[in-house]
């Protein structure tokens, strides 16, 4: 898959083969965390991931 | 014919993407059902997304409560199958509906008042003692579980919780709730189809460093997990929680799969159950293959 970069520092986010829209990615540099909104192919468009929210949970 | 299997999701997590590994391993097909990408007409029932009920059951598997919980509500209203049900998520996402289950059900459970003002609040307390915990009704991971230690830190944090109403008015409802003095940890059972499949203890990240004062046990915060042998009385407890939750959701037992929480006080009490619980740290501790039990379970459901 292609790498994604931050939208915080543009450091390079690898994105595994069995990516799923859904999935959250983080920066293992600056920690912003991203959901992937779309799988194309090998392109995947992302957004920054909602901020946890006071009724997350299990 | 393959079971055709949904899961209804908000993001995927790894206990998600677990459970589809493990139907891919079994040629099952889950369909993943965005609950963010839904908007269904409820005004008649005429709705446009007739599509979901091709699926002979849909697990719940949301994030966020309230995502789940409502879209719940309008999938069952569809006359679809979903694990968990509707009334087992509005009682188990909810701590003092759940503790109000548990009590009318005689299961054991840590001294608890509710208190609907800060100066009732503050009266609960003196009568529990301190120390006692404040807790959320809703919510998970640890978050906004405080310890009380004395009237002045309760008072503190009682403001806050006032506070933090204007955007949440549940903050404004104090579940307050005896310090249980435990042996530093608590029991994590899941629950699949009436049996206990799994257990683990659960520490604070203060039993592996030290420097850290945290007491909660929970993974979210750091927390660190262990093996725990499902004795007779473990299980006992949890199955005891699970009828309780069963009966009064009007849910069969073998049906719901459910996390429960508990203390050694010595004796078990049951602090919570939770309606999608999540089993990182659960796989990597007992080594169940917790994920591989939840899809043989619902190819179950589906059967009966």
């Amino acid at each position: 898959m292609e790498p994604i970069h931050c939208i915080g520092c543009n450091c390079k986010i690898e994105v595994p083969d069995d990516i799923l829209k859904g999935e959250i990615l983080d920066c293992i540099d600056c920690g912003l965390e991203f959901e992937i909104i779309t799988v194309n192919g090998n392109i995947v468009q992302f957004k920054e991931a909602e901020f946890e929210g006071e009724d997350w949970g299990e | 014919m393959s079971p055709k299997i949904g899961m209804l999701v908000d993001i995927i997590r790894w206990t998600e993407k677990r459970i589809l590994d493990e139907a891919k391993k079994r040629r099952v097909n889950i369909e993943i059902i965005y609950g963010k990408d839904l908007f269904p007409e409820i005004s008649s029932k005429k709705n446009n997304f007739n599509d979901l009920r091709k699926h002979d059951l849909i697990i719940q598997r949301c994030v966020s409560y309230y995502r789940g919980l409502y879209l719940t509500a309008i999938l069952e209203d569809m006359d679809i199958h979903v694990i968990n049900r509707y009334d087992v998520d509005r009682i188990c996402g909810d701590k003092l509906l759940t503790t109000l289950v548990l009590a009318k059900a005689g299961v054991p459970n840590p001294k608890t008042k509710v208190a609907f003002s800060m100066e009732s609040a503050l009266d609960a307390l003196n009568s529990l003692g301190y120390p006692a915990i404040i807790k959320p009704l809703i919510g998970s991971w640890g978050r906004l579980v405080h310890l009380l230690s004395d009237e002045a830190t309760a008072l503190a944090v009682l403001e806050d919780r006032e506070a933090m109403s204007i955007g949440m008015p549940l903050h404004r409802i104090f579940y307050l709730q005896e310090k249980i003095d435990t042996p530093q940890r608590d029991i994590r059972a899941f629950v699949i189809g009436g049996d206990v499949k799994a257990g683990m203890f659960r520490y604070p990240i203060s039993k592996t460093d030290p420097t850290k004062k945290e007491w909660r046990t929970n993974y979210a915060l750091g927390g660190t997990v262990e093996p725990c042998e499902i004795t007779d009385e473990i299980r006992e407890m949890s199955l005891a929680a699970t009828k309780a939750i069963s009966d009064a959701s009007s849910t069969p037992v073998e049906e719901l799969i459910l996390g429960v929480d508990l203390v050694e006080s010595p004796d078990l009490l049951v602090l919570e159950v939770n309606h999608t619980p999540e089993f990182r740290g659960l796989e990597t501790a007992s080594g169940v293959n917790v994920a591989g039990l939840i899809v043989d379970h619902l190819i179950t459901q589906v059967k009966s």
